[in-house]
């Protein structure tokens, strides 16, 4: 009996372990990749005038997509700030995905909407637009009302009705910095095989305002929004510029992205069956490209284009993250046949590969090997004295966390006060040794419900950009 | 627990609560460094404020003074300024890139074998004397960004004298060059304009939406047979744009009647701008017909364009609350309601 608990004991340890080395040195191999990408990306902004250049009125004409579902208390104010973007050629299109709540009487309200006749090319299929709408107060809005079809669907329907050259996909609670649009269109001046560009995303959920504008970031008080900061510090900065170098980006955040729009039509637009809608849009968009034989590239600018609100309750984030974990899954299955495979370059031999085993592997064996070394302590069947190695491995990933904060304050200097440093360092050892966990838990609630074939989405409860109140913290 | 599983666990605490105090020292000293930057920068702003604006004297001070500063700080910051400069605070800039052997870094940085220090010195291209071949060279370069920027600084500078080549950018490979030759010759103006009619002549397909942009931004009558030859063509922007840069120079009114009529939205949008553009009262009749076109854009475009006409086309707006199309009838109301004029109320919208 002793010597199958030694041994289940032993497998325990090299499980965990394993799992955390191979993220330990996959983010150390991202950050080393990012740090390159950085400072080249930085030089070039130094001896750059893009800004300027894009303030022509002979800007690329930019669409902006943004679907809407029961967003009644921030759809108004998001709109409006969305109309008052600094870019020179832009047209904002809302699409109220059937919401249950007064998203389109908000819109009416606030933009005087009149109904005009739904004449619009349908290039991809959606369920039944009810009515669009225009209104006098600003020729560049368009209202789409539509029956519910789930965001992708709502995508899709302002893809259709959308003018732009180059369409951009955001989130309706999400809040745009003003110069966003000048710094993602660049990219698709630079090289007519790009095809898609993200940006970072900051969280709001503790900032000043200031004319309506985020004026400065302060770190979250509350450890669950602040580790979700770290983790979104450590993921655009690390996770995604990394791959910029190397051609291997797959994700663009769903909050915020912008698209060639001939790019998205050719591919069929957002998938409707799909829950990581955002991810797997670039995986095609990329697969198709190299198909034709000509790889499309998918850059990523560290710039902070955008912010949005975190979820503050453990509930509506326990969601999010299976949702989210549901969606990679369905990425990799759906599109297993890139892994692996010389034709698809980058991205079918490293990212495909490297969300399989980092992403979504190495979290399931982290917790089931924990789990089991818990029962053998508890039970006295292993010495505690054995879980150093461990304890090495979790204080490596600690560092990993603070270089990340570290490079981000050096280049951006997101959050400018000791008070904020202070605490994100106290958010840095929650997000590792609670939040972490915790996610790792939501994922294998998440691969249970994949596993049964679940593909809703659940609601989130937003609080709404209610600037006044802000303003005060 | 063991006295050793104590001691290790107080080592893994101390650890990582060393990580966060290192982190909170290094984002201080950040702060300190960043401040003394901040000075030194409105220390080299201030001298070059007293360059650009001050008498001889005290800029012939700041200067030597700037001269103190290592050229890779100095650099940058004339960057920002030379850009958006002309007529004398550019020659006091030049005269500045003389005397602190300024140009001579720019020279270096322009013909460097390094694309982004190329793209540094294209940024400061403007700076250099007039006819300098360094200038030039740049819309030649290798990298579309030094081409973009090369084209970018010589709109601020002798932007006429290279306007053929500043031409052959629109045909660039890469949209970026495109883009900054674009706004090159909108900069250069009349300097530019024989170029760019010949260029309407002979152009690329490709190349010519670019031109037509440029040329509905730059107000030459030599320009308008160009744009003429793309009012009937296949493709529907070049089209729309030709519209809307013909009615600037000509009344042309068959020309935009065609175009009223035209079968792609945005040709008969822009038709509809066209015609309040040139103030052709004559085709008001026209542009109502278009209050209830199928397109939205186009009715929109028609009420805003009616609405600038004046009197006759507040007539044809007050005709059109009549229409038996229901669209014309609103878009027709909702115009007279955006002037404040008054009308009958035709009733709840559809």
């Amino acid at each position: 009996m002793s010597a199958v608990l030694d041994a289940v004991a032993t497998v325990s340890m090299w499980v965990v372990l394993v799992a955390v080395v191979i993220s330990i040195v996959s983010q150390v191999g991202l950050f080393a990749s990012a740090v390159v990408e950085l400072r080249r990306i930085r030089l070039r902004d130094r001896h750059q005038l893009w800004r300027r250049m894009l303030s022509s009125p002979l800007a690329p004409k930019i669409t902006i997509l943004v679907p809407a579902y029961n967003e009644e208390l921030s759809i108004g104010e998001a709109t409006t700030q969305l109309l008052s973007l600094t870019y020179p050629n832009l047209e904002v299109v809302v699409v109220n995905d059937g919401s249950r709540d007064d998203t389109m009487g908000q819109l009416q309200r606030t933009f005087s909407l009149s109904p005009v006749l739904p004449v619009f090319r349908k290039v991809v299929d959606t369920k039944p637009v009810r009515q669009l709408y225009r209104s006098p107060e600003d020729e560049r809005l368009v209202v789409v009302d539509k029956d519910n079809g789930g965001k992708a669907d709502a995508l899709n329907a302002a893809l259709n009705v959308a003018s732009g050259d180059l369409v951009c996909a955001i989130d309706a609670d999400t809040i745009v910095a003003p110069d966003a649009l000048q710094q993602m269109v660049a990219p698709f001046l630079s090289s007519r095989r790009t095809v898609a560009v993200g940006g970072t995303i900051r969280l709001v959920n503790n900032a000043t305002w200031r004319m309506n504008r985020v004026d400065v970031l302060h770190a979250p008080r509350k450890p669950i929004v602040g580790a979700q900061a770290v983790e979104y510090a450590r993921s655009f900065l690390v996770g995604r510029l990394a791959w910029n170098p190397i051609g291997g980006n797959i994700i663009i955040s769903g909050a915020f992205g912008v698209f060639r729009r001939g790019a998205l039509i050719d591919v069929g637009g957002y998938e409707h069956a799909s829950i990581g809608e955002d991810m797997e849009l670039i995986v095609r968009l990329r697969r198709a490209a190299y198909e034709r034989g000509e790889p499309a590239i998918v850059e990523f600018t560290p710039d902070p284009v955008a912010f949005t609100e975190a979820p503050e309750s453990i509930r509506t984030l326990a969601r999010q993250r299976n949702r989210w974990f549901r969606g990679l899954l369905d990425v990799l299955v759906r599109h297993r046949r890139m892994m692996l495979n010389p034709q698809y370059g980058t991205a079918g031999m490293l990212s495909l590969p490297y969300f399989l085993v980092v992403e979504a592997l190495a979290p399931v064996m982290e917790i089931v090997g924990l789990l089991t070394l818990a029962v053998l302590v508890g039970g006295g069947w292993l010495p505690p004295d054995d879980l150093i190695p461990l304890a090495v491995a979790y204080l490596a990933s600690i560092a990993a966390s603070y270089l990340v904060l570290i490079l981000d304050d050096l280049v951006f200097s997101t959050y400018q006060s000791t008070r904020d440093r202070l605490l994100l360092s106290l958010h840095v050892l929650f997000e590792q040794l609670v939040f972490r966990p915790m996610t790792t838990v939501w994922r294998l609630w998440g691969l249970q419900l994949f596993l049964r074939g679940r593909t809703e989405w659940g609601a989130q409860q937003r609080r709404g950009f209610t600037t006044p109140a802000h303003s005060a913290t | 627990m063991t006295a050793g599983l104590q001691t290790e666990l107080f080592i893994a605490v101390a650890a990582a609560a060393g990580m966060a105090v290192v982190f909170v020292l290094l984002g201080l000293s950040l702060d300190l460094a960043r401040w003394r930057a901040k000075r030194r920068t409105d220390r080299i702003l201030g001298l070059l404020a007293q360059v650009l604006l001050g008498d001889e004297a005290s800029a012939g001070r700041a200067a030597e003074r700037l001269g103190r500063h290592r050229p890779s700080t100095v650099i940058p910051l004339v960057q920002r300024l030379a850009a958006d400069l002309t007529g004398d605070a550019v020659e006091r800039l030049r005269s500045l890139a003389s005397s602190s052997a300024l140009d001579r870094h720019i020279r270096a940085r322009v013909t460097s074998r390094r694309w982004r220090r190329r793209a540094q010195g294209a940024g400061l291209a403007n700076l250099l004397p007039d006819g300098d071949p360094a200038r030039t060279i740049l819309l030649d370069d290798p990298h579309p960004l030094v081409r973009a920027r090369g084209a970018e600084s010589l709109a601020a500078a002798d932007a006429g004298a290279c306007a053929d080549r500043l031409v052959d950018l629109l045909d660039d490979d890469v949209d970026a060059g495109k883009f900054a030759a674009q706004g090159a010759l909108i900069h250069a103006g009349s300097l530019a304009v024989d170029a760019l009619a010949r260029y309407l002549e002979t152009g690329s397909d490709d190349g010519i939406r670019w031109a037509l942009e440029v040329a509905a931004n730059t107000p030459d009558p030599d320009l308008i047979p160009g744009i003429r030859r793309h009012l009937d063509g296949p493709d529907p922007d070049r089209r729309a744009i030709a519209t809307r840069a013909v009615a600037i120079w000509t009344d042309g009114t068959q020309e935009l009647r065609d175009r009223l009529d035209d079968h792609d939205p945005n040709v008969r949008a822009a038709a509809a701008d066209a015609v309040a553009l040139a103030g052709a009262e004559e085709l008001a009749a026209h542009v109502g017909r278009l209050l209830g076109d199928r397109s939205w854009v186009v009715r929109e475009r028609a009420g805003r364009s009616l609405a600038a006409m004046g009197p006759a086309g507040v007539m044809t707006l007050r005709v059109h609350l009549d229409d038996d199309d229901a669209y014309a009838r609103d878009m027709a109301r909702q115009v007279l309601d955006t002037l404040g004029v008054a009308h009958r109320d035709v009733g709840a919208r559809t």
